[in-house]
């Protein structure tokens, strides 16, 4: 266990870290049974300083409250919504490439910072779903020789790379070594068209994956990723965390 | 408390559980939530909504904007009801935790300015109980936090409130308290773990 890293959990469980601390911490936790246990110990210690602070909200608060969740949906169990979530995967290595990475703009920097590097996997395995179609288009573009192949890299090995082919009007996202969006979030991908930015597909938890995106590629300028809420957003709401372009 | 419930003549549903420990009462109402029961969320709402709210004004100070963060807080919670792991923890922690996040994500993605500009007068926003049983429960129940968290050394219970109460990073803390970075980190995790062993929470 590192023992740095470790020693968060007392701020984590009190929400007193930064965004880029919290995936790191609980990239940590996914490993950590100990410091699971040791967080739910200290969240639950810190629930209790709620005793100071009881106040009575406004009676307007319980009927707005009963008349919000009359119009929305409980959610079901975790493993239940992960299965569910419509996503068509392969797993494939990137390339092995001598790349470096790029110089980014300062927001990009610091989100990149986010992305902690992952396996050094290179066997390609193609993970048998029910998608049989779904992955034929996705392999074809990977194997069209004229597709345009951009690779984003991050400090610490992780990569994203977009495999366009212009004949297929596919574009397929292949990322290696990302590391989990932060609890409650997913990365969520995004064809640029001009200023708008129009979803592309929510990204599973992998940290190595290909995903076929979800429409045209050939009119797209770009493919971005950003963080969003689970189950995705309409449009991004945060700034990407990479910016590829495809055009 | 379960010979309490085996009093009752004919327990109906609803009723069997009013005799039950809160914590696992609020289980149980959780659970009835996540199947779509929003008259067990009301009596849910009855039993949290001040313990939630009072959270979140502290942390955020305004009330408007808490009565909008307390709102979000308890949307999600329904929302998410079929996600509470009882083995993780209570129900009212895991309730906890999810209005201070948000209340932590509203002030941190809003002009701090604005917080802390506000004056809080915390003289109105007193306590306002329905039962007095209630309120001497819960008097009781905050002398029992607040000796337990008196025996926390004074600079560990300086960061931990400034990061829980706050909404403060550890690093925000440990440069407004003026601490070599990771100093408060330490502060915080010794005073949980003091506090969470001085309340007898497993840990």
């Amino acid at each position: 266990m590192n023992d740095d890293i470790h020693t968060l959990s007392g701020a984590y469980a009190v929400d007193a870290v930064d965004d880029l601390e919290r995936v790191r911490f609980e990239k940590h936790l996914s490993a950590c049974s100990e410091c699971v246990a040791e967080v739910d110990s200290l969240r639950a210690a810190a629930g209790q300083l709620g005793y100071l602070a009881e106040v009575t909200p406004p009676a307007r608060l319980r009927e707005q409250v009963l008349r919000d969740i009359a119009k929305v949906r409980p959610l079901p169990p975790q493993a239940t919504a992960e299965a569910s979530a419509r996503i068509e995967i392969t797993r494939q290595s990137l390339r092995e490439t001598g790349r470096r990475p790029r110089r980014f703009p300062t927001w990009l920097a610091a989100a990149a910072a986010v992305i902690v590097i992952g396996s050094g996997a290179t066997a390609v395995a193609v993970q048998h779903n029910n998608q049989v179609q779904t992955q034929t288009v996705a392999e074809s573009v990977l194997a069209d020789p004229n597709a345009s192949r951009k690779t984003q890299a991050f400090p610490g090995g992780a990569s994203a790379e977009v495999v366009a082919s212009k004949s297929l009007g596919k574009a397929v996202l292949v990322t290696h070594g990302i590391a989990n969006a932060p609890a409650g979030k997913v990365y969520q991908a995004w064809f640029q068209h001009g200023e708008s930015f129009t979803s592309a597909g929510i990204m599973s938890s992998r940290a190595d994956q290909t995903l076929l995106l979800d429409g045209d590629a050939s009119t797209a300028s770009a493919v971005g990723i950003t963080v969003e809420p689970e189950g995705g957003s309409s449009s991004p709401t945060s700034a990407p965390l990479a910016l590829i372009t495809i055009a | 408390m379960l010979a309490m419930a085996d009093l009752r003549a004919v327990p109906s549903s609803d009723d069997s559980l009013e005799g039950a420990a809160p914590a696992e009462r609020y289980a149980a109402l959780l659970r009835q939530a996540s199947l779509g029961d929003e008259g067990a969320f009301a009596q849910l709402y009855d039993a949290v909504s001040s313990r939630l709210y009072g959270l979140v004004v502290r942390v955020i100070r305004d009330p408007a904007q808490s009565e909008e963060v307390t709102q979000e807080a308890l949307l999600e919670i329904w929302k998410t009801a079929s996600r509470f792991d009882q083995d993780r923890g209570s129900a009212l922690g895991w309730m906890m935790t999810i209005a201070h996040r948000k209340a932590v994500d509203r002030v941190r993605s809003a002009e701090a300015s604005s917080r802390r500009d506000t004056t809080y007068h915390e003289s109105t926003q007193d306590v306002d109980y329905d039962s007095t049983a209630e309120a001497a429960q819960a008097s009781l129940d905050a002398e029992r936090v607040r000796r337990a968290l008196a025996t926390l050394t004074d600079a560990q219970r300086g960061a931990l409130e400034l990061a829980y109460f706050g909404g403060y990073t550890h690093t925000e803390v440990a440069s407004m308290l003026g601490l070599p970075l990771g100093t408060a980190k330490t502060r915080i995790r010794d005073g949980l773990i003091r506090l969470r062993d001085t309340l007898g929470l497993q840990s």
